[in-house]
């Protein structure tokens, strides 16, 4: 169209000009640029046309083969933070896991999305034995849009509600918390609720620490320790059909708890199926009258306050009269005693008369400073508040010094002692290893020369007196004997009895401390008819000393000189007076005045 | 002409550079996928790892080593009166042992024949013995982890 009547009347407005060359060349130009701008035209729709189809061709097949023809929205979504909102693993000083999170599915159902809910609801009973048809159908036909069919799938249910395909079965990602080794630490990591939050133990009093950190939370506990502890008050608590026990095993340089047991115990895993008596925790929790092992602490202020000789006598000969209480020996000797006697054969009179020596105000500030009078701060919510004799008579100091009328836990145990025959100085419990080279101190409490010489007398104890069925040859153990009569409803009952055994071992310069109590404990044939510290928790304690030994690789100490040997001039008779028996209880009728003035329940 | 030529050059070039925009586009979701899929692959492996090392820890419990070494191995728990010097005083090389692993097994296996032609041994022990020196007797393992899983996934009435 545009040759015929364009050209044309160019053609005739130019007829008038001579040049025809020029005109036909303007022409001829004209057609040209016409001609050249199609050209470009035609390769510009050629390109986009081209780059359609390129483009085309990619989204259907070259991103189908990428995507394996799947529909994008199934994908799972990674995330690089993976670690956000879920706990972080706890390892014990080793490394060996002891808690962490893994990601399970969790099956919900939509009810307006499915399909058939009868055969689903049949179906699903069959994958999941334990739901009924009906209850399952129930849910199905109800006008929630959300209900929960069940939790944390194993791989095999989740393949089989796969393969129903309904639209209105819908999965969840979710993370649990495992925790491998079962019951064995059970008090010491606690446990957490279905949606995580941290209920008990560490895992309670850690939660903010756990939370958004992939480094694992280190533990001073060694698995291995807490696997010997706990079988062996295990085997004592059947041996004597005792009702539970409670154990600590600490590293009496730094304060690192190395295995702490309560028992009976639970697993985290189905804790709700737990009772009360088995979540209690008895090792920093329960406050108990541990007796005789109390001994330690009197004696030691007695050394530190008053700078007395070993030789020093005590007249244990008549009970002691305060009042209308009655202090009395369980295994009277019928003379005077020295100091290493005293303590040796667990003498209450001796005790008391040191007591006496030491008064009320310099017994308080003793236990005072030792720690005994208040809370543990501690690794672990569950921390017990010691009971004190309300309001403290000087005879609540007598019966004190011998451990009866005040109740502590076994950890304000264990980490006085430790402070007593350590170095002097107040050793904090810990249950979180940290990195710190130098291990925080605390302020000394006792000399040198009072630690030497409790050192000597708790060998002395497992050599010659109460504790000898602690001894491990070759291990130099010590230790203190304690039993008591346990108070129920404000009584005193003779043959309830908690035995309990603080051991330490190589008394020339002791490394480890061990506690084991064991509540109820009961005559067997093999014990003689004796269910009290020296037959049933310092057996124990001997077992794991031992057991714990081949497992640290200690050095036999053969060559090295016993503590004990500086006391044996003060010993009267020791060789006849081998393996007394313990038990440091007042008479019935005056304990149950005590129990009434003392405020223990 | 000349003038077109430049343009043709133009539009030549354009489409060029528009081919290679297009290859490297492709290169770069290529690449973003690939990413992605490691991504969740690492993450897949890491699960996969945390589950694996629960169940190492799962296995290794000290009771359960206690009760197979009880089973499997004629040891008892050694004692302090055993031991002469510290585990630090060993020396580091320990004496070289030539015997071949497999041979071991055959002497084993020798052993357990011939106790059983005298009469020394019980099938079951034998049997016990067979099945510890079996190499990758494993099985068991799997039994326990499914347990534990089976408990975990046991809770009843979780409904929110």
């Amino acid at each position: 169209m545009i040759y015929s009547s364009g050209p044309s009347s160019i053609n005739r407005s130019t007829e008038a000009i001579p040049n025809r060359l020029e005109l036909i060349g303007s022409r001829t130009s004209a057609l040209h640029h016409a001609y050249g701008r199609l050209v470009m035209i035609q390769i510009f729709f050629t390109i986009a046309y081209l780059a359609l189809v390129i483009r085309a061709f990619d989204l259907m097949v070259i991103q189908g083969f990428l995507n394996g023809f799947q529909d994008q929205g199934d994908r799972p979504v990674v995330t690089t933070e993976s670690n956000k909102g879920t706990q972080r693993d706890i390892v014990d000083r080793n490394g060996t896991l002891m808690a962490t999170s893994i990601k399970t599915v969790s099956l919900y159902a939509d009810p307006r999305l499915v399909i058939d809910r009868e055969n689903v609801s049949l179906a699903l009973s069959k994958i999941f034995p334990d739901q009924k048809t009906n209850d399952l159908l129930k849910k199905l036909l109800s006008q929630k849009r959300f209900v929960w069919i069940a939790r944390d799938l194993s791989p095999e249910q989740q393949s089989s509600i796969l393969e129903l395909g309904d639209p209105g079965l819908i999965f969840e990602n979710e993370t649990r918390r495992i925790y491998p080794q079962g019951p064995l630490a059970a008090h010491a990591i606690g446990y957490s609720g279905i949606d995580g939050q941290g209920l008990a133990g560490l895992e309670r009093k850690a939660a903010k620490k756990l939370r958004d950190q992939d480094a694992p939370l280190i533990l001073t506990i060694d698995m291995r320790l807490q696997h010997i502890l706990r079988a062996e008050i295990q085997k004592t608590i059947q041996d004597f059909t005792a009702s539970a026990g409670a154990g600590l095993v600490m590293d009496i340089t730094n304060g690192d708890i190395l295995a702490l047991v309560s028992l009976p115990d639970f697993d985290p895993h189905t804790v709700g199926e737990a009772s009360d008596d088995q979540k209690f925790n008895r090792a920093t929790l329960g406050t108990y009258e541990l007796g005789s092992t109390f001994k330690i602490f009197t004696t030691a202020a007695l050394l530190e306050q008053q700078n007395l000789p070993m030789k020093t006598t005590f007249d244990t000969r008549t009970p002691i009269q305060v009042g209308r209480f009655t202090i009395s020996d369980y295994h009277p000797e019928n003379r005077p005693q020295t100091i290493p006697e005293v303590f040796m054969h667990s003498s209450n009179i001796g005790t008391a008369m040191m007591a006496q020596k030491i008064g009320t105000e310099g017994l308080k500030n003793f236990f005072g400073d030792l720690g005994l009078l208040s809370p543990m701060s501690f690794d672990l919510p569950e921390t017990g508040v010691p009971q004190l004799p309300k309001p403290w008579r000087d005879v609540s100091t007598l019966t004190a010094s011998y451990g009866h009328g005040i109740a502590v836990t076994p950890l304000h145990m264990v980490a006085a002692t430790a402070t007593i025959i350590g170095d002097g100085r107040m050793v904090i419990p810990r249950l979180i290893k940290t990195d710190e080279v130098n291990t925080k101190k605390g302020d000394r409490i006792v000399s040198q020369k009072t630690t030497e010489s409790l050192r000597a007398l708790m060998r002395l104890v497992v050599r010659h007196g109460t504790g000898s069925k602690a001894d491990v040859p070759g291990l130099m153990m010590g230790g203190k004997t304690g039993t008591a009569e346990k108070s129920i409803n404000g009584r005193y009952v003779k043959n309830a009895l908690m035995s309990s055994f603080i051991g330490a071992f190589p008394m020339n310069n002791p490394k480890y401390a061990i506690f084991i109590s064991i509540d109820n404990s009961k005559p067997n044939k093999s014990s003689f008819g004796y269910a009290t510290a020296g037959w049933t928790a310092a057996p124990a304690t001997a077992r794991v000393a031992s057991r714990m030994a081949m497992l640290l690789g200690l050095p036999k100490l053969t060559d090295e000189a016993d503590p004990s040997d500086s006391l044996l001039p003060y010993l009267a008779d020791y060789k006849s007076n081998e393996k007394q028996q313990d038990i440091a209880t007042l008479p019935i009728a005056s304990s149950m005045t005590l129990t009434n003035k003392g405020n223990i329940p | 002409m000349i003038r077109h030529v430049g343009t043709l050059s133009v539009y030549i070039l354009a489409s060029f550079l528009g081919a290679g925009l297009f290859f490297t586009s492709q290169h770069v979701q290529i690449a973003e996928r690939d990413l992605a899929h490691l991504r969740e692959e690492i993450a897949v492996k890491n699960d996969t790892l945390k589950i694996l090392r629960a169940e190492w820890a799962y296995l290794n419990r000290p009771d359960r080593l206690e009760g197979l070494a009880e089973t499997y191995l004629d040891m008892s728990p050694s004692s302090p009166r055993q031991i002469y010097m510290a585990i630090s005083e060993i020396p580091e090389t320990a004496p070289v042992v030539t015997t071949d692993i497999k041979f071991a097994r055959d002497g084993l296996r020798n052993r357990i024949v011939a106790e059983e032609e005298a009469g020394k041994s019980t099938p079951e022990k034998s049997a016990q013995i067979a099945a510890a020196i079996t190499p990758a007797a494993g099985g068991n393992h799997n039994v326990d982890f499914s347990n534990m899983l089976n408990r975990l996934t046991e809770k009843k009435g979780d409904q929110p």
